[in-house]
């Protein structure tokens, strides 16, 4: 009874108190954070933020500049490039979102299991993610969207595939850590049960250096997303996607660099929010404070 | 090492040196500068040399030319005295380009070594033709049927090359060596070929007259986007395979051109599936077709950089049957007819199944992305849902039964060279090596093979008449979105370049405008 008392709620997987009143005074977190809720808006609301229908073709209106009515421009087919990219933001940040989540998620999973299980299960375990590790990330996308084909869920499944197990070795650690940890040993011989020691001693300590990991890695998802697509292996058309829409117009940055400027912009800023975001989740997240 | 090269690999050596020399000694003109998306990967003539008669290394007994014709070229005169047989007449005083004759026994020699060697000649080539020379000059072919293309054959790049058999059988398999060996007639040798490039130099004795340009350089370059830089930059004149999306692009852009020729013999073809999904239903086929709006792909997906199919075939093909039409409310009365009837979204649905069809691109096509887009479009406004899929390797990926598509884009030629014969069996028969969609007519099924051995102009016209006609009336298949026009970007000097037909794409008169 004393030990449940003792078990602070804070430990749960739980914003710390003030996480965003502390993210607000720290340098970059402040900007991070608008940024991502600026963006956040954009990829739910896009679809009915948009002017214009986004994949329908208007050949009279073909590669107008911005303008009244049409502010960021048309592309070759007379489609309004506002609507496109707000169209488009839900699958570059969500699916980035999407593929940080199912990381972080199978990560935190093996490496918790391997801490637990300790010996064979874990050496067998930590040896697969070795053998894993080993390979680019690069190389493994490829081979999944080779062996599944093109297309937007088919590349999330491969980008998750390429980046689990740098995430598994790291929660292993942390769990390892974990688990036999003082506290953890107490309320084991105190008999709470092993589902609570894990709830409130192992996860607390994994879940928080994964989600900064997460966080600072949420950039390198949105451009591996719009690279893939910009290679014809991710959104298929005619739906936008910003990566896919630099593809498109690749052609045109000499009449129309618009089409250029825009998606590469969003995805600079995306890039530029999550790597603002991690930065100051990791100093605050750091038990000295900003390091 | 020096002792074991053989004279000819020596000689070659020198020629790949000497080059950049016999390239400096000729004022007249620099040598041009292409730049391909294709790679030349060997000197192997069986595989790799076709590509030889596109840059004016090699060249053939007969040309198709864009009249729809076909012309003798290293032929004086093709000639048919009897149905089943046909006699060939070499021009005199033609070499290859070591200096051994072109006579009828070295061009029998070329023959039989590509029916040993290709399955591409041993699949143009009918059962019992027996090959034989009558003459110093002259050849025969007999066979049990008559073979009406014949013409066609001898002018297709992939059949009978017309090379120096007995050079190629000496070097084995080390095509290499077959590098500055002079093994063909065209008026440009080559000298060097590796993975960027190939390189060729004139060949003075040239059959025609003194070749227009001391040589060439074809580099390979995949990326259409680095093809286009390689003109602005000035390191190329001629960039082939351009993708019709750059067209606005460069026509703003001083100094370079993108120049349109003559109507090809292939486009971007649909191809429907009958296996599986909805389009089983031939009704709902004939409704796909004229929901499509030709004119609209022609003039405002691609402004004008293709032509408008009103055909199967290529309009300037003299059994092209005119039969397309766009008719939005005799499609929509298909439709109604079949049960298909409009939803709350204004997609069809019939006993709760959505009207939704999946096209088949692939990315080595970069147009079919605005094709696809405008096509989607187009079957919208007839409630029809069209979903697109890129398949890479797309031939074996529309032959994976495990692939779902229901409409395949593929660029393709009905008639390339001038033959029908190749996409009938291919692409519409039982068992055809490319019958993505199971088609099987039987109908279709009895007039091709009639007109394989086929003669007289007239019925064979009349067959390919009633193919087009149940190809678009009544069991619908395989369509023309679009008949491609030839197309290649240029610089300046090259600004008068037009594009080259049926791939020819340097003659011995090729040369800058000046």
């Amino acid at each position: 009874m004393l030990m449940r008392t003792r078990l602070p709620e804070r430990t749960l997987i739980l914003p710390p108190d003030g996480l965003v009143r502390k993210m607000m005074r720290h340098p970059s977190g402040g900007w991070g954070l608008a940024l991502v809720v600026a963006l956040a808006v954009v990829a739910l609301f896009g679809p009915w933020l948009a002017p214009h229908p986004p994949n329908l073709p208007d050949y009279a209106n073909a590669l107008r500049g911005p303008g009244p009515g049409h502010w960021l421009g048309t592309d070759a087919t007379g489609r309004d490039q506002l609507s496109r990219l707000l169209d488009g933001a839900r699958r570059s940040l969500g699916g980035a979102v999407l593929v940080g989540v199912a990381i972080t998620l199978i990560g935190m999973i093996m490496g918790i299991l391997a801490a637990l299980a300790g010996r064979w299960v874990d050496a067998a375990l930590m040896r697969f993610v070795d053998v894993v590790m080993a390979l680019p990330g690069l190389i493994v996308a490829f081979a999944v969207i080779g062996l599944l084909g093109p297309g937007y869920g088919n590349l999330l499944i491969a980008l998750i595939a390429a980046d689990w197990a740098y995430k598994a070795r790291i929660a292993r650690a942390c769990a390892f850590e974990a688990v036999r940890s003082p506290a953890a040993t107490v309320a084991r011989q105190i008999g709470v049960p092993e589902w609570r020691v894990v709830l409130h001693h192992v996860l607390p300590p994994v879940f928080w250096p994964l989600l900064v990991l997460g966080t600072l890695g949420l950039g390198g998802q949105i451009a591996a997303i719009s690279a893939f697509s910009f290679l014809g292996l991710g959104v298929q058309v005619p739906h936008a996607e910003w990566g896919a829409m630099l593809a498109e117009s690749r052609f045109m940055f000499t009449i129309a660099p618009w089409l250029l400027i825009a998606p590469a912009a969003c995805i600079f800023l995306s890039v530029l929010a999550s790597n603002l975001l991690g930065e100051a989740l990791r100093d605050l997240a750091t038990p000295e404070g900003r390091s | 090492m020096i002792l074991t090269l053989s004279r000819r690999a020596l000689l070659a050596g020198a020629a790949a040196l000497a080059l950049p020399m016999a390239v400096a000694a000729d004022d007249a003109h620099p040598p041009l500068r292409m730049v391909t998306s294709f790679t030349i990967n060997s000197m192997d003539p069986w595989t790799q040399g076709f590509w030889m008669q596109e840059f004016g290394q090699a060249e053939l007994l007969m040309q198709f030319r864009d009249d729809g014709a076909h012309h003798p070229w290293l032929l004086e005169a093709l000639d048919k005295p009897e149905p089943t047989r046909w006699v060939m007449t070499l021009r005199d005083g033609i070499t290859f380009q070591n200096g051994k004759p072109v006579d009828a026994q070295a061009v029998l020699a070329a023959i039989e070594a590509a029916i040993a060697n290709s399955a591409s000649a041993r699949g143009s080539v009918p059962e019992g033709a027996v090959f034989s020379v009558t003459g110093p000059l002259e050849l025969s072919v007999t066979t049990p049927e008559p073979w009406p293309e014949l013409p066609g054959v001898l002018a297709d790049e992939s059949v009978f090359l017309i090379l120096d058999a007995e050079a190629v059988a000496e070097v084995g398999e080390d095509w290499a060596q077959l590098i500055g060996a002079g093994i063909y007639t065209g008026p440009y040798e080559v000298t060097a070929l590796d993975e960027t490039r190939m390189v060729a130099v004139a060949h003075e004795g040239y059959w025609q007259g003194k070749p227009a340009l001391p040589g060439l350089t074809l580099a390979f370059v995949p990326d259409a986007n680095a093809r286009i830089l390689a003109l602005q930059n000035d390191e190329a004149d001629i960039a082939l395979y351009p993708p019709l999306a750059a067209r606005p692009a460069v026509d703003a852009t001083p100094g370079v051109h993108f120049n349109l020729g003559a109507l090809a013999t292939g486009g971007f073809t649909g191809f429907m599936n009958l296996q599986q999904g909805l389009l089983a239903d031939a009704t709902l086929r004939k409704a796909v077709l004229r929901a499509t709006d030709f004119r609209e792909i022609a003039e405002d997906v691609f402004r004008g950089g293709v032509a408008q199919a009103t055909s199967l075939y290529a309009q300037n093909l003299p059994f092209a049957l005119e039969n397309y039409t766009t008719d939005l409310s005799e499609a929509a009365a298909l439709l109604d007819e079949a049960g298909w009837v409009p939803g709350p979204d204004g997609i069809r649905r019939r006993d709760g199944q959505r009207l939704a069809l999946t096209l088949a691109i692939y990315p080595q096509q970069p147009d079919l992305v605005p094709l696809s887009t405008a096509v989607q479009a187009q079957y919208a406004r007839l409630g029809i849902e069209a979903n697109v899929v890129s398949f890479d390797g797309i031939n074996q990926a529309l032959m994976e039964p495990s692939n779902r598509w229901d409409i395949a884009m593929v660029s393709s030629g009905a008639a390339s060279w001038g033959r029908v014969q190749n996409f009938l069996n291919s692409y519409l028969l039982p068992g055809g090596r490319r019958n993505y969609g199971g088609y099987d007519n039987a109908e279709v099924n009895a007039l091709v093979p009639e007109l394989a051995t086929e003669a007289d102009p007239d019925r064979r016209r009349a067959i390919l008449h009633r193919v087009q006609e149940i190809l678009w009336e009544e069991d619908p298949f395989a369509f023309s979105y679009n008949i491609h026009l030839d197309r290649v970007i240029v610089n300046d000097r090259y600004a008068c370049y037009p594009p080259g037909f049926a791939l020819y794409h340097v003659s011995w008169l090729t040369a800058p405008c000046e």
